[in-house]
C-alpha cells in the first residue's frame, strides 16, 4: 500500500516537471527541470526495484547537468530566452499517437506480474557464484554486448574530440579559497568511494558503470577550480585502454583454444572483476574527455 | 528496551526533519527577498537533511548501516553551505542587495 | 484504463511528450533535453515490466545470509537499460559538442 502510494506521487511529481518543460522557453529553467525530472526518475527506479540503475541515472544526472550548463554558456552567451510557441496540429497528433500506443498496452501483463523460471536467477548461483545477478549478465552472460557498448561510449568521446577546439586552453586557479578547502577535501572520499562501488559491484549494486562516472565527477570538479593538468590524447588513449583491458579478457579465451570471452582460464569472478575495471576506466576517461570538449573549447570563430 | 527507545527517538528525529524540510519550501515561496530564499532552503538542506538521516540511522538494524548513514549525513553537511556561498556569492556580484527583490 | 496500469501509461505519455517536444521547440538544446526526455521514458517502461510484486530487488542473498527470500525482480531489463544510461548520456553530450560548434558560425 506504502508502495503505490509513493509510486503515485512520483509519478505526479514528474507529471508537474514534465508539463513545465514543455512550456518552459528559458534556458537555466529548462535545466533545472531536466535535473529535477532525472532525480524523480531516480527515485522511481528505486521504487521498482533496480537499485543498479537508480545509482547510474543519479550519477550520469549530474554529468549531464553539467555539460547542458556549460554548453549554455558556450553557444547562447547571455540570452537565455528563445521564443516558444505552442504547435497544436503537432500536439493533436502526439496525443493521438499516446492514445493509441496506451490502448494498445492493454494487453500487456499486469503490473507486477510473478515470473516463472528465469534462467538467470536459478544458475547464477551454481554456474557463476555472485550474488549481483545483474553484474553476472552484464559481465558474464551478455559480455559481448557491454564490450561494444563500451566502445560506443568510447567513439562519443572521441566525436566531441573531432568536433571541438581545444587547443588553447584558458583556465587559471580561482581565487575562491572556500571552495578550493572543500574541494581538496572531498576529492579523496569520491575517489574511494568510486573504488569502493568498483569492488563492491560483485555482491551490492554497483559496477564499472557507476564508479567510472563517479571517478570522472571528482576528476572534473578538481578541474574546475585548478589548473587542467590531462590532456586530451592522455585521456583518449586511456579510455581506448579500458576497452583494450575488457578486450584482453575475452582474448585470454582464446589463446587456450576457447572461444572468445569464454572465462574458464581465470575463473568467473576474476574476470568480472578485470572486465569492470576496464569499464571503469574507458567510462571515466570518456566524460573527462566530453567536459574537456565541451567546457574548456574556445569556439572556431574566435581564433 | 534501549533499542526501543533509540527508535523512538529516532522516530522524533525524523518528523522534526520532515517538519523543518516543509517549513523551507514554505519559506522559499513566501519570503520576498532572493537572499532570504537561500536562507530558507539552505537551513531545509543542512539540518532536515541530517535529521532524516539519523532518525533512519537509530532505526536501521546493524551498526553497520547505521554508521554509513552517519558518515553519508556528514558529508551532506560539509556541501550543503558550500554550494549555498557559492551561489550567494555570485548574486551578491551580479546584484546590489537593495535590488535583490528583483532576482 | 486500469488504475494498476498506471506507469506504463505515463511512460508511454512521456515518450509522446517528448517527441512533441523534438518536434516543435525552435532551440537546439530543447531539442535535445527532449530526445533525453524521450529515451528516459523508454527506459521507465522496461524497467516497470521488470517489477515483480511483493520482491526483492536481483541481489541473490542465499549466498550471503541463511534464510534467503525466493522471489525477485526480473534482472535482464535492468541489465539492458543500465548501458543504455550512459550510452545516452554520451549520444546527448556529443550533440551538444555540435551545437557549440553550429551555434558559434554566425
Amino acid at each position: 500500500m506504502l508502495e503505490e502510494i509513493l509510486i503515485y506521487f512520483t509519478i505526479f511529481s514528474s507529471f508537474l516537471c514534465v508539463l513545465f518543460f514543455i512550456r518552459s522557453n528559458n534556458l537555466l529553467v529548462l535545466t533545472i527541470l531536466n535535473s529535477a525530472f532525472s532525480l524523480f526518475t531516480c527515485v522511481m527506479y528505486l521504487l521498482l526495484d533496480a537499485p543498479d540503475v537508480a545509482m547510474t541515472e543519479a550519477v550520469v544526472g549530474v554529468l549531464v547537468t553539467i555539460f547542458t550548463i556549460f554548453t549554455i554558456k558556450k553557444a547562447y552567451k547571455n540570452n537565455y530566452v528563445f521564443d516558444e510557441n505552442l504547435n497544436l496540429i503537432m500536439l493533436t497528433l502526439t496525443i493521438l499517437l499516446a492514445g493509441y500506443l496506451i490502448y494498445s498496452s492493454f494487453d500487456l501483463s499486469v503490473f507486477g506480474a510473478p515470473i516463472f523460471d528465469h534462467y538467470y536467477l536459478n544458475n547464477t548461483g551454481k554456474e557463476i557464484e555472485i550474488p549481483s545477478v545483474v553484474a553476472a549478465i552484464l559481465a558474464s552472460y551478455r559480455g559481448y554486448d557491454t564490450l561494444y557498448e563500451t566502445l560506443v561510449i568510447t567513439i562519443a568521446g572521441i566525436g566531441v574530440l573531432l568536433v571541438s577546439d581545444i587547443s588553447n586552453q584558458q583556465q587559471s586557479e580561482t581565487s575562491d579559497i572556500l571552495s578550493k578547502v572543500i574541494t581538496r577535501f572531498i576529492f579523496p572520499i569520491l575517489i574511494i568511494f568510486a573504488f569502493y562501488i568498483l569492488f563492491h559491484g560483485e555482491i551490492s549494486p554497483g559496477g564499472g558503470f557507476q564508479a567510472g562516472a563517479i571517478l570522472a565527477a571528482s576528476i572534473i570538479i578538481h578541474s574546475m577550480l585548478y589548473e587542467i593538468y590531462c590532456s586530451s590524447s592522455y585521456l583518449l588513449r586511456a579510455s581506448i585502454f579500458g576497452v583494450l583491458i575488457y578486450f584482453l579478457v575475452g582474448i585470454i579465451g582464446i589463446f587456450s583454444g576457447l572461444e572468445f570471452l569464454n572465462y574458464s582460464i581465470l575463473g568467473q569472478k576474476t574476470s568480472i572483476l578485470i572486465a569492470e575495471i576496464g569499464i571503469a576506466i574507458a567510462v571515466a576517461s570518456t566524460m573527462c574527455l566530453i567536459y574537456l570538449g565541451i567546457a574548456n573549447a574556445t569556439s572556431k570563430s574566435e581564433l | 528496551m534501549m533499542v526501543e527507545m533509540i527508535s523512538f527517538i529516532g522516530f522524533i528525529f525524523i518528523f522534526l526533519g520532515i517538519f523543518l524540510c516543509f517549513s523551507a519550501v514554505i519559506g522559499c515561496f513566501r519570503f520576498p527577498d532572493y537572499f532570504c530564499k537561500m536562507h530558507a532552503a539552505t537551513l531545509g538542506d543542512a539540518i532536515g537533511c541530517p535529521l532524516i538521516l539519523w532518525g533512519v540511522a537509530m532505526q536501521s538494524n546493524s551498526i553497520t548501516t547505521a554508521l554509513k548513514i552517519i558518515l553519508l549525513s556528514l558529508i551532506i553537511l560539509i556541501i550543503t553551505p558550500t554550494a549555498s556561498y557559492l551561489l550567494n556569492k555570485i548574486a551578491l556580484k551580479s546584484i546590489a542587495p537593495s535590488d535583490s527583490e528583483k532576482l | 484504463m486500469q488504475l494498476v496500469n498506471l506507469n506504463y501509461s505515463f511512460s508511454i505519455l512521456l515518450f509522446c511528450l517528448g517527441l512533441y517536444v523534438v518536434f516543435s521547440s525552435n532551440n537546439s538544446i530543447k531539442k535535445l533535453l527532449g530526445l533525453s526526455l524521450f529515451q528516459t521514458s523508454v527506459l521507465w517502461f522496461y524497467i516497470s515490466i521488470a517489477k515483480v510484486a511483493k520482491a526483492q530487488p536481483p541481489i541473490l542473498k542465499c549466498l550471503l545470509v541463511e534464510n534467503c527470500p525466493s522471489l525477485y525482480s526480473n534482472p535482464l531489463p535492468h541489465v539492458l537499460m543500465l548501458t543504455a544510461i550512459v550510452v545516452g548520456a554520451a549520444t546527448v553530450s556529443l550533440g551538444y559538442a555540435l551545437i557549440i560548434n553550429f551555434e558559434n558560425e554566425n
